[in-house]
């Protein structure tokens, strides 16, 4: 069968599995809008951050999905799919392809089908997706901590230090927080683990990390409780 | 036999035009469908309701040449994670800036995050679950009255994709229409998908007649963020005075409005190096990109006295990129911010209370001091701040303390 | 005290050692349970604990308390099937604790177990952990523990 690299890595994968999560891309609602043909330009490969420092071509993805190329897509499914940076610079493209969108299709089925390179990409990433999945916001004040980001300097140890006091002298109302990056009302939190619920997206997180799945199932279940709802009503309407 | 040479029609080639001189012609028509135009057909088959603009509204061009309202007043402040997290200054001010005018404004409780910055480094999410989260803010704003104002480049990009798809599969429509009916919410669509930077562009003026220092020995470099002019292209503000129109014009425009001088660099068009899951996991290649491609090209074409960019994840990484790296001795040190802290410094804001300047990496003081601000009087008000709101553990800063501060 | 690279494991405890949880056998016939100094290395500066709430029914394997650091957040699983008779408020107030006495002051929930003996056979003694902790490391590519100052053994 045909493969990009000849020396395309996983030879002991069978080819139907590949060809499985292949299909799955090139399924995805999102799909027909990202690849229209590529004729190798490199312009997206001129255009792309993590081409210079990575071993890593948007060019080469274009590729590999346009000549259905299972081998070269598997290997680029567990390894250098995580190098993009999704800023679409790769939009610059003259057939109006999208190989970041590509890749953002990839990393979901990657995801979707707990493969190991997956997990591990996302490994030291665990308390970004409970903090945004149950609290509503991405990243919190409290997360500057000098052993988590000992690389950005001095300005986060006196964050870390000062945290409460400095925290309290912001103006806005909605920013006196330290455990998330602005207050959430609780109806919209609730609002927002129904979404996660009826869109299947709990679930998805069991297949990465099943210690983060059952704590967020907790905490979900908790607060959906208290306000008289049943977690188990709010089946995925995906699969219907 | 050869026939007589053809007579070529040839440019003048004793004056050779540079590509920043060559005229830029837009085409007569875009080559885009107008996607409001799509969005009003759904209204009308009853699919969802569009959110109008409301007034006062100032019009802009974007980039085919088509107009889009830029809400004054009436906004819902749809924030940022990353700055209300850990630029605060960068929220307080364009929240300031709309105190300044005395403009209605609303900072919701209702908002999540866009939950894009989490999409776009795991995709452990999918369109149904992005498009809901996007369409149950929007259906707060229009219940509260209020139009959505994005903070967030990525918020931004994020729902001009969201846009598409929604228009683009009615599978995705249906889906998120019984989402929102479960949770007992309209589906609402803006009419326009606004970026406060294009407020703060349309608003430069009147910021500029507020101005009380004087920004003319300022140079400044821009760098625009990818989320805001790549990523879905059209909506972006292109302007026939700056950059003739070739580049986006948010940022640069207020540059020059407040009298300071911008300053190109060879690498205007490249990424930052956020990266969403780099700059949290894999910070190597973001500092690396961010100080090789952006700062030290930046320092050794411009020289600026600071860097201004509309985005989170843009502030962040140059920002906070440039410690380590000074380590290894590469040249960097230009200050940060954000366009709202940047106006709202030359309005007179106060460094700490409002542009909260102490949670920026790279030493801001040379360049409050060519702003003409005092900064160790103000750091001194700071810490009395403090110091008092260390003592009172039950109290908060306020907005009108801010204002006596002043 | 065992030191497997630099890891105290005391050796009046029990362990688990997949979920780096230990156990200390009461008088009273409750269990008392922490995170190992492992975990407490693996975590990094914690800074939320919330552990649930007492009475709250327990499945064995299942998360009776959270635990967050800047970069990480998981359960702490219990070994045990029960009841939660006793929870430490103050690793609720001060989640440092976990990290500089994880032994002492850090044990986090008191527990009365449904089937002490069923459910204590999967745990191990001192001497098995030490080597089950040695693979572990290893597997983890993890060098040694690392001990904030004022860490009490």
């Amino acid at each position: 069968m045909f493969a990009l690299y000849k020396d395309a890595g996983y030879q002991d994968v069978l080819v139907e599995e590949k060809q499985a999560l292949f299909d799955q891309v090139t399924q995805d609602m999102r799909y027909p809008e990202t690849l229209y043909g590529c004729y190798e330009c490199g312009i997206c490969v001129a255009a792309c951050p993590s081409a210079r420092f990575y071993d890593f071509s948007p060019r080469v993805f274009a590729q590999v999905m346009a000549r259905e190329d299972v081998h070269t897509f598997y290997e680029l499914l567990n390894d250098s799919v995580w190098d993009c940076s999704q800023c679409f610079s790769c939009t610059c493209c003259p057939r109006e392809n999208n190989p970041g969108a590509i890749i953002t299709i990839m990393r979901e089925v990657a995801v979707n089908n707990g493969l190991a390179s997956a997990k591990e990409a996302l490994q030291a990433y665990s308390r970004i997706i409970f903090k945004i999945m149950s609290t509503g916001t991405q990243v919190s004040p409290d997360m500057l901590q000098p052993d988590f980001f000992p690389d950005w300097g001095q300005d986060v140890r006196d964050v870390a230090e000062n945290l409460d006091v400095w925290r309290r002298a912001i103006p806005p109302e909605t920013m006196h927080t330290v455990e998330l990056a602005w207050d959430v009302s609780e109806k919209t939190r609730l609002e927002l683990y129904m979404i996660w619920k009826l869109t299947g997206n709990l679930e998805m997180i069991e297949n990465i990390d099943e210690g983060l799945f059952m704590i967020l199932e907790e905490v979900m279940e908790e607060l959906l409780e208290e306000h008289g709802y049943d977690i188990d009503d709010f089946d995925n309407i995906l699969e219907d | 036999m050869t026939s007589a040479p053809v007579q070529l029609e040839m440019a003048d080639k004793s004056a050779p035009l540079k590509a920043s001189e060559r005229g830029f012609e837009r085409p007569a028509e875009p080559p885009t469908e107008d996607l409001r135009e799509q969005l009003f057909e759904l209204e009308a088959a009853g699919e969802l309701e569009v959110q109008r603009v409301p007034e006062p509204f100032i019009e802009v061009e974007t980039k085919y040449g088509r107009k889009k309202k830029i809400p004054i007043e009436n906004t819902w402040h749809h924030k940022s994670c990353g700055q209300c997290g850990h630029i605060p200054g960068y929220s307080t001010a364009i929240f300031w800036l709309n105190r300044q005018f005395g403009l209605d404004y609303h900072d919701p409780r209702d908002q999540t995050s866009c939950t894009a910055w989490n999409y776009y480094a795991s995709s452990t999410s999918n369109p149904a679950a992005q498009a809901a989260v996007a369409c149950r803010n929007f259906a707060q704003a229009k219940l509260g009255g209020y139009f959505p104002l994005i903070h967030c480049g990525t918020s931004y990009g994020h729902y001009k994709e969201v846009r598409n798809e929604l228009l683009h599969h009615p599978e995705l429509r249906a889906q998120v229409r019984q989402i929102l009916e479960r949770l007992g919410l309209p589906f609402v669509f803006p009419e326009e998908v606004v970026h406060y930077s294009e407020w703060v562009h349309v608003m430069r003026d009147d910021i500029a007649k507020k101005q009380i220092y004087d920004f003319s020995d300022i140079t400044a470099t821009v760098h625009p963020a990818c989320h805001y002019h790549k990523l879905v292209v059209e909506d972006a503000i292109y302007d026939r005075d700056l950059y003739d129109g070739q580049r986006t014009a948010i940022v640069s425009g207020l540059v020059k409005a407040l009298g300071a001088t911008v300053a190109d660099y060879s690498t205007w068009h490249d990424c930052c190096g956020f990266g969403f899951r780099h700059i949290l996991v894999s910070r190597d290649f973001s500092r690396s990109f961010a100080t090789i491609r952006k700062i030290e090209r930046m320092k050794e074409e411009a020289d600026p006295d600071v860097t201004l960019t509309h985005d989170t994840g843009c502030v962040t990484t140059l920002d906070k990129s440039q410690f380590s790296t000074q380590a290894h001795n590469r040249n960097v040190g230009i200050p940060v911010m954000s366009d709202a802290q940047f106006a709202a410094l030359s309005m007179g804001a106060h460094p700490y209370l409002i542009c909260q300047l102490h949670w920026h990496g790279v030493d801001m003081k040379p360049l409050l001091e060519l702003m003409g601000i005092d900064h160790v009087k103000a750091w001194k008000e700071f810490e009395r701040v403090a110091d008092h709101l260390k003592d009172n553990p039950e109290e908060y800063l306020t907005w009108e303390e801010c204002l006596d501060e002043q | 005290m065992a030191l497997v690279r630099n890891c105290l494991l005391p050796s009046d405890l029990l362990y688990d050692v997949p979920t780096n949880i230990w156990v200390r056998e009461l008088d009273d016939g409750m269990v008392e349970i922490g995170m190992t100094d492992i975990a407490q290395t693996l975590a990094g500066s914690i800074i939320h604990c919330r552990p649930k709430k007492v009475g709250k029914k327990v499945k064995k394997g299942k998360s009776v308390a959270t635990v967050e650091s800047g970069k990480w957040v998981g359960p702490v699983r219990s070994p045990f099937a029960g009841n939660i008779t006793e929870r430490n408020d103050a690793v609720v107030n001060d989640a440092t604790i976990l990290n500089r006495s994880p032994y002492g002051e850090g044990w986090i929930v008191r527990i009365t177990p449904a089937d002490m003996e069923g459910d204590r056979a999967a745990l191990v003694g001192v001497e098995e952990a030490s080597t089950l902790y040695e693979a572990y490391m290893q597997e983890k590519d993890l060098a040694s523990c690392i001990h904030c100052e004022g860490f009490e053994e």
